[in-house]
């Protein structure tokens, strides 16, 4: 029985490594080119690690490519991003959540319907939009299109749910007004979903591509997805530069997930209700 | 001086939905209309005028060979959501266990995802590559006689494009999995085992029936996903080799040869397609808004 249940272990852990190499294979081989030097990257049996590792490639990446700069306007535009997707989602749900008012039903289904309504016209519509509001070319052309999260509204109004009824009463009996009572009690109660929600946005604002390259035209304002398709299609021959350049805008966003990865659960756990 | 509670609940109602609202207002509703109407139009971008022309974008549209290979190919591309709903579920049950180290699997499990789609189709790019890692391997492994273009073969492309679309997803599914397995109380299975309920009958007649609101949820966001797939064509084919999707038409005639109005009658096309699809989804399972 004991040694049946040993192989088992094993077997699972087996099966688990070999998942595991299946996800991230792809990203030792670049982790592998990236410290290549001159020799053959397409030798067969492929060179896990490179005889003579060089720093090279990551020097390359600096002199070519403008990738400082690159970090920068991705964490503007990220950080921009993430204050307003939580601040409206927490906005706009606590009304819908908590208070008792006319009209609550019809204007949470009008947010909610643009999940249900495809509109894949606003990619074209919200360009114009963009270039008449000035905004072209600009961070803020970047993230407002996308600063209301209807799914971070919805998740943040189920955040507010979980929160008991009496404690916000015995608040109002000690003599809070109604904003006191969203303030001090309710808002910081629900700090786990604020948390998973700006995890969320982090991400997506993070690694989004289509909208950014459609409003940007200044190279000097890209964010690192951006910078690094162009490179793809630039500095096609060039593996291992791209290498390099891949390694170092993973590593950040590999490092904030390892630190934050509790949050992706609890935030699905409150979004998807049985 | 002070309000009365009434008073201040509409004040903050007011306060606190105005600035969402306005801009879903402007970014969110307003589009569709306006996209309606920029399909009967010819839009210069210089004078940011259009020029009424009627059914004219349209009619361009469906004499397009390029629109027809688009719809086929995101209704191709459906084939992807079995495939990620099955192994997703696979994987979610896998790292759902209480063993030492399976936090770090986990996070592996999701690296595709949390790295975005550039990096990853920039990776699978250089292994789909003629002379890169699969096809030395097929050709080692006697497999293959000659190297395969993956990415630039017609017959084998949007196959390639599915594929690292299906392997970035996996662990994007399996996190919303997870989260649903974990919501199911321990009590349950606690009274399954006492009951003599085996691994087998406690997965089928427990995990599965009470998975269901997240595999339809999932489901949902899945086929809407293939449907709209953009990033993997643009990264690994730039819808070339007969890989165009409807997203990436959208994107081609509006951003690279500047054709507004067509782009937009391919919007309102393809919006109706999707409406059509989300319609069924949510007759079929019976879904309603609330728990969109």
């Amino acid at each position: 029985m004991r040694g049946r249940k040993i192989l088992r272990c094993i077997f699972t852990y087996l099966i688990l490594i070999v998942v595991a190499l299946f996800f991230t294979f792809p990203f030792l081989w670049v982790l592998s080119t990236s410290f290549k030097g001159a020799e053959n990257i397409f030798t067969w049996p492929p060179e896990w690690i490179p005889k003579k590792p060089t720093f090279e490639n990551y020097k390359a990446v600096f002199e070519r490519i403008p990738m400082i700069r690159y970090f920068l306007n991705t964490l503007i535009i990220t950080a921009i991003g993430v204050v307003f997707q939580v601040v409206l989602a927490s906005l706009a749900a606590y009304p819908l959540a908590r208070l008792e008012w006319k009209g609550k039903d019809l204007i949470f289904k009008l947010i909610l319907l643009p999940m249900l309504i495809p509109m894949q016209g606003a990619l074209i519509v919200n360009f114009i939009t963009i270039i008449k509001m000035g905004l072209y070319d600009s961070y803020f052309g970047v993230v407002l299109p996308g600063a209301v999260s209807i799914f971070g509204i919805f998740l943040m109004r189920q955040q507010y749910f979980s929160v008991p009824k009496e404690i916000e009463d015995a608040a109002r009996i000690d003599g809070c007004n109604e904003f006191q009572v969203f303030w001090k009690i309710t808002f910081p109660l629900v700090r786990p979903g604020t948390s998973a929600l700006a995890i969320f946005a982090f991400t997506s604002y993070w690694n989004s591509l289509l909208w950014p390259l459609v409003v940007l035209r200044s190279p000097d304002k890209y964010p690192i997805q951006v910078g690094l398709a162009q490179l793809s299609s630039t500095f096609e021959p060039n593996f291992r530069t791209a290498s390099a350049a891949m390694v170092l805008a993973m590593v950040p966003i590999l490092i904030f997930f390892y630190f934050t990865q509790r949050f992706f659960i609890e935030g699905y756990k409150g979004a998807v209700i049985q | 001086m002070a309000l009365s509670r009434k008073k201040q609940v509409y004040l903050i109602v007011f306060a606190f939905l105005i600035a969402p609202l306005t801009l879903l207002a402007i970014f969110t509703y307003y589009p569709i209309f306006r996209g309606v109407f920029l399909s009967f139009t010819e839009y210069n971008m210089l004078l940011q005028t259009g020029k009424w022309v009627g059914l004219k974008n349209y009619i361009s549209l469906f004499q397009d060979r390029y629109f027809y290979m688009a719809l086929g190919n995101i209704f191709k591309y459906l084939l992807v959501v079995p495939f990620i709903q099955f192994f997703s579920i696979l994987l979610a049950v896998a790292v759902n266990q209480r063993i030492p180290g399976i936090k770090i699997f986990r996070t592996l499990f999701y690296v595709p995802v949390i790295t975005g789609a550039v990096i990853v189709s920039m990776a699978w790019k250089w292994i789909f590559n003629v002379d890169g890692i699969l096809n030395n391997f097929l050709m080692n492994a006697g497999l293959i006689k000659e190297p395969i273009l993956w990415l630039t073969d017609a017959r084998f492309a949007i196959y390639s494009a599915m594929f690292v679309t299906f392997w970035r997803g996996l662990g994007y599914y399996m996190v919303i999995y997870l989260a649903g397995l974990q919501n199911i109380p321990s009590e349950i299975y606690e009274a399954a085992r006492i009951d003599g309920a085996n691994r087998r009958q406690t997965f089928f007649r427990i995990t599965i029936p009470l998975l269901r609101p997240t595999m339809l949820f999932c489901f949902i966001i899945s086929s809407l996903a293939a449907l709209k797939v953009f990033e993997e064509i643009y990264l690994l084919t730039q819808g070339g080799s007969e890989t165009t999707t409807m997203m990436y038409l959208i994107y081609d005639y509006a951003f690279n040869r500047y054709r507004f109005g067509i782009s937009a009658a391919a919007s309102v096309v393809f919006s109706l397609i999707l409406l059509v699809f989300t319609v069924i989804n949510f007759k079929f399972f019976g879904i309603g808004g609330e728990k969109g």
